[in-house]
């Protein structure tokens, strides 16, 4: 008898990513929860790789589309993909705020315990399933894990991930080095 | 260049879904949590803007008071000058003079019976006192003293400009010998007549040898 906004949503005719975004930049409500539904997991996702806890992670999003939001209007959409990719980088640049507000952005060129090289099969990561992947990734140093993010999930070069955390080259790689072996020889580990 | 294991952890983590992560997340919840952040958003500028109204109201009121004031002290310096420049009472020569206008005295002066070297009229009495009506002409026959000071500071004790009755005398001071003598201030002295020729006037720059030419024409007048 009553209709939920759920409801309302689904019965609504299907816009286009174009017409969407249009919409979004007249500052329909309605575009926004949309836009918002079509996002929402895979960014909390991308959250989830930077930060450990989820309670972070659901801060760090909200303020991400806030910002959205706010800057949809100097947003101009340029194919399939690309709110996709405009969104991540929002969302990335939020985590790294979170990160150094928290103070949890630690970036040590001071050698660990020197990690030992394992040999781990390339592919075994594929054997391993998204949750303890994701877990094993949580649990590196938060230096290492951002290196590893912004370079394997973000397709960073080293040049632009030192300037974005104020670090070398050298640096960057180094970490990124590390950050490998410490994840495989938790694969190892189990 | 990544290497195989990097693309391959792209790859499992990319498109996975949020269960497959092992997580979950209430989507309206956090909806609710944009919406109030969006409505706070909104709702902050309103008090800074009240705050800038508030300064700029001040600023406004403090800068209208400020000018006044410079304003008032420029009337008040100005007020100070001409109460400096008001003249005091004060005796300025040894003699007390009675208004007279200077009509009156030219012509008292100028009677034939009365007329006498030029060089004599020097000692023409100033006035100090002023007549009610001729104030103001008075006012420029004042010794050059009075004139306004330039500095206020620095200027002489200036006359007073009273107002007296129109009938007043010109007393000397040996008529105030016996204060006491009510007719000394009635006594109003008659002058001499005497005629002397302009040929037997000695340069004016001799005035030492007038008494001695009037001497010598009463005695040549008695003879």
């Amino acid at each position: 008898m009553f209709k939920t906004q759920k409801d309302i949503r689904s019965q609504q005719p299907a816009m286009n990513e174009v017409q969407l975004i249009e919409a979004c930049k007249r500052e329909e409500s309605f575009a926004q929860r949309l836009l918002y539904d079509q996002y929402v997991e895979r960014m909390y996702l991308l959250c989830l790789r930077y930060v450990v806890h989820a309670a972070d992670a659901e801060e760090i999003l909200s303020d991400a589309f806030l910002k959205c939001f706010k800057n949809m209007s100097g947003f101009t959409y340029a194919g399939e993909g690309s709110t996709r990719a405009w969104l991540s980088k929002i969302v990335v640049n939020e985590c790294l705020m979170f990160l150094r507000r928290k103070k949890q952005l630690v970036i040590s060129i001071e050698e660990q315990n020197s990690i030992a090289e394992t040999t781990v099969d390339d592919h075994a990561i594929s054997h391993l399933n998204t949750k303890d992947i994701l877990k094993h990734i949580q649990q590196l140093p938060a230096g290492y894990r951002t290196v590893l993010n912004m370079y394997v999930f973000e397709d960073l070069s080293h040049k632009e991930i030192a300037m974005m955390l104020n670090i070398t080259e050298s640096t960057s790689k180094s970490q990124l080095f590390k950050a490998r072996a410490l994840l495989k020889q938790k694969i190892k580990d189990g | 260049m990544k290497s195989e294991f990097d693309k391959n952890l792209k790859q499992k983590l990319e498109n996975a879904s949020l269960a497959d992560a092992g997580h979950s997340l209430d989507r309206d919840k956090l909806w609710g949590k944009i919406e109030e952040k969006k409505k706070a958003g909104s709702i902050r500028l309103i008090p800074w803007m009240s705050h800038a109204a508030a300064i700029a109201a001040g600023l406004a009121i403090g800068i209208f008071f400020f000018t006044k004031q410079t304003d008032e002290t420029t009337e008040s310096s100005d007020i100070a000058v001409q109460s400096l420049s008001k003249p005091a009472i004060t005796i300025v020569h040894d003699t007390v003079y009675l208004a007279k206008t200077n009509e009156e005295q030219d012509a008292e002066f100028n009677k034939p019976e009365t007329k006498v070297n030029k060089s004599v009229q020097k000692a023409r009495p100033a006035i100090l006192v002023q007549q009610q009506q001729s104030q103001t002409v008075l006012k420029e026959n004042v010794l050059p003293q009075t004139n306004k000071p330039e500095d206020p500071e620095h200027a002489p004790e200036a006359t007073f400009l009273a107002t007296l009755p129109k009938q007043v005398k010109v007393l000397h001071l040996s008529d105030m010998d016996n204060e006491n003598t009510p007719a000394t201030i009635s006594i109003k002295k008659k002058p001499i007549p005497i005629f002397v020729l302009s040929k037997d006037l000695p340069p004016e720059s001799n005035t030492e040898t007038l008494s001695m030419l009037v001497v010598k024409t009463l005695s040549n007048s008695k003879k």
